[in-house]
């Protein structure tokens, strides 16, 4: 018996001293995968229009390139897509490329080493730059190079239901929705016709991801293009963040929204007369919602062509499991030129990160009018901020404003004061150990 | 040494599936340690046990065990009380038996997400229970609302398992020989005493 315990003890006492061995030193160098060629394998979203321009993609590169074949598949399925790709960066299975990569995982995925940086290939940083202008400044790593490339927004603003705000008594094709107190009125006025239950329906949980479709639009717009984290400061606290907090508060306070989860989508099944999204959402309200579009609210209603809101945008990460890194880079150009741009833009109607979008595709806007605006919108975007903390930051304000402004408990103005303190702990590093760590919790993130 | 040959492939199972992991788990608690991709070193600082201080002065981490604790607070005594009384009338029961006894076993049985569909719709701010309290119904409503969403839970816990322990109950009940009753019932016990 003594015997078993001492081989059990021994296995434990192997688990640490094995462990032990993997501390210290440096990421790993720069290897001739960079330069390899070979066929690759590529994980795209499992949309059904991104499915569509994924394969068609493939298809159009395999027929042209035979002996530099790529094999796509949709990201496989787990709780969410950023912990199966964390998984696999562990695992050393990760695919050549990711075509849905979240921003805010992308300084993790930096960290555990598993993200090539694009700027080591000659052409990297150049082409990037060339293709999506100032706007992949916000996407560039503290080391100042490209861990992602920036590829597509859903510049997010207010859909409205024509049919509703008209049951409302207000006007379908022109509603009056640029300021706070317009659209506080619209909303009541929503309400009180019993037009439809509530006015907008954010979603009111508490998943740190959810603060990008309530409070960073109107923060970007309210700040004219701030990031919630400048400079390793927070900025949330201030008279702009203030001043859309007491919007939302307004809004939840007088139950013009919803504090329950709803099942389904509230706007689509007519819960909501209003919803903040971006355009991928379009096709899902076709035949469904007469919809249009307008600008996220400011506090001074700014003219649309001065409003920032939320990117919501995806990027694409070139992962170092990856063998033939050289070909992967060619397939993310071939993915992202104008060409393929324009083919995702009119399958999926989401927006690639191009300076130049609208005039890159003059004939599709002209077209398809009712995405004229988000093409417009998406000159003006805003990002989550950078680097391995920005769970923890975002994480941190969606706590304060699910108690503050959703449940309406305290100081609106501590709370934001106390979240910024939070959020300047935890980049300083004060919050976590020596290192740091920021420990994502992916598991409720969908 | 034949002892150890048959008891290998057991010690073996346990040190890979049990002992190393939990060595592993030890370890990396004591260190500031995320996972990397194969090849890639990184400085993982040694922490001691401010991980756990850390863990135990969060106030989230504080609120959760309190959480615990109130969910258990409801749920553990009014599991034990209600089965008990259910499984003591179900024993004496003559008519319907079998379907009353199906009855209370039924939300045992049933998957957890029709249950809950079931319970949103009863309790969501427009459900059926805030209909018929009307004015009475809280605000905010029992599953968002700071004081009743524990509760809620524990009470759709307590009825979705309490089919089981009054089966549990109810065996046990069964297994009291009718002499027992008889014999305290001589002895001059009560109804309710016996």
């Amino acid at each position: 018996m003594h015997g078993a315990w001492k081989v059990l003890a021994a296995s434990m006492g192997l688990g640490l001293v094995l462990s032990g061995c993997s501390g210290g030193g440096s990421p790993a160098p720069a290897n001739s995968a960079l330069t390899a060629h070979g066929p690759i394998n590529i994980w795209y979203s499992n949309n059904e229009q991104e499915v569509a321009w994924g394969k068609a993609m493939v298809e159009a590169w395999n027929s042209a390139h035979p002996d530099e074949k790529i094999d796509g598949q949709e990201i496989p399925a787990g709780k969410t897509s950023e912990e199966v790709i964390g998984a696999a960066i562990t695992a050393g299975t990760a695919p050549c490329l990711v075509f849905n990569t979240a921003p805010s995982a992308v300084g993790q995925f930096q960290r555990q080493g598993g993200l090539v940086n694009l700027s080591s290939f000659p052409d990297g940083a150049s082409y990037i730059e060339a293709r999506t202008g100032a706007a992949a400044d916000q996407y560039k790593a503290e080391d100042g190079g490209y861990y992602q490339l920036p590829w597509k927004s859903n510049p997010v603003m207010i859909f409205y239901n024509k049919d509703l705000f008209a049951k409302a008594g207000l006007d379908p094709d022109k509603p009056n929705l640029s300021t706070f107190d317009d659209f506080l009125a619209a909303a009541r006025k929503i309400k009180s016709s019993g037009a439809a239950k509530y006015a907008i329906y954010p979603a009111p949980t508490s998943e740190f991801f959810q603060t990008q479709f309530d409070f960073m639009p109107l923060y970007a717009a309210e700040s004219g293009g701030k990031q919630i984290v400048q400079d390793g400061k927070a900025t949330f606290n201030d008279a702009s963040g203030l001043a859309v907090a007491n919007f939302w508060k307004t809004i939840y306070s007088e139950g013009l929204a919803g504090k329950e989860t709803v099942q389904g989508d509230a706007f689509a099944t007519k819960i909501s007369a209003m919803a903040i999204v971006g355009p991928w959402a379009i096709a899902s309200y076709k035949g469904k919602v007469n919809w249009g579009a307008v600008p996220v609210p400011t506090s001074a209603g700014k003219p649309a062509d001065q409003i920032y809101t939320f990117s919501d945008a995806k990027n694409v990460g070139l992962f170092t499991a990856c063998k033939n890194q050289g070909t992967a880079w060619d397939v993310l150009k071939f993915a992202t030129s104008t060409d393929q741009d324009g083919k995702l833009l009119s399958t999926t109607g989401q927006m690639p990160m191009r300076q130049d979008l609208q005039k890159a595709y003059p004939d599709f806007f002209a077209k398809n009018t009712a995405y004229k605006q988000f093409g417009d919108q998406a000159a003006r975007t805003v990002e989550v901020p950078g680097g391995p903390h920005t769970v923890e930051v975002l994480q941190t304000l969606r706590d304060a404003y699910t108690k503050a402004v959703i449940s309406g408990v305290g100081d609106l103005q501590q709370a934001l004061n106390d979240a910024a303190s939070k959020v300047e702990n935890i980049l300083a590093g004060r919050a976590c150990w020596a290192g740091c760590s920021a420990r994502p919790t992916w598991s409720t993130w969908r | 040494m034949l002892g150890w040959l048959f008891s290998a492939p057991y010690l073996v199972y346990v040190a890979v599936i049990f002992a190393y992991p939990l060595g592993f788990a030890i370890y990396m608690s004591l260190y500031d340690y995320f996972f990397t991709a194969p090849g890639v070193n990184v400085v993982r600082p040694f922490l001691g046990v401010r991980n756990y201080t850390r863990a135990l002065t969060d106030p989230a981490v504080q609120r959760a065990f309190l959480n615990v604790g109130e969910f258990l607070l409801i749920n553990v005594p009014l599991t034990v009380v209600l089965s008990l009384v259910l499984a003591t009338l179900l024993n004496q029961v003559v008519h319907a038996r079998a379907f009353l006894r199906v009855s209370y076993y039924l939300p045992y049985l049933t998957a957890s997400v029709a249950v809950v569909g079931v319970w949103l719709f009863l309790f969501s701010g427009s459900g059926l229970v805030n209909q018929l309290l009307g004015p009475l119904a809280p605000n905010p409503s029992w599953l968002v609302n700071e004081r009743l969403a524990m509760p809620s839970i524990a009470l759709f816990v307590t009825w979705k398992q309490l089919g089981f322990y009054i089966l549990l109950y109810l065996a046990a009940l069964q297994n009291v020989g009718k002499e027992l009753y008889e014999a305290a019932a001589t002895d001059g016990g009560s109804r309710s005493g016996t």
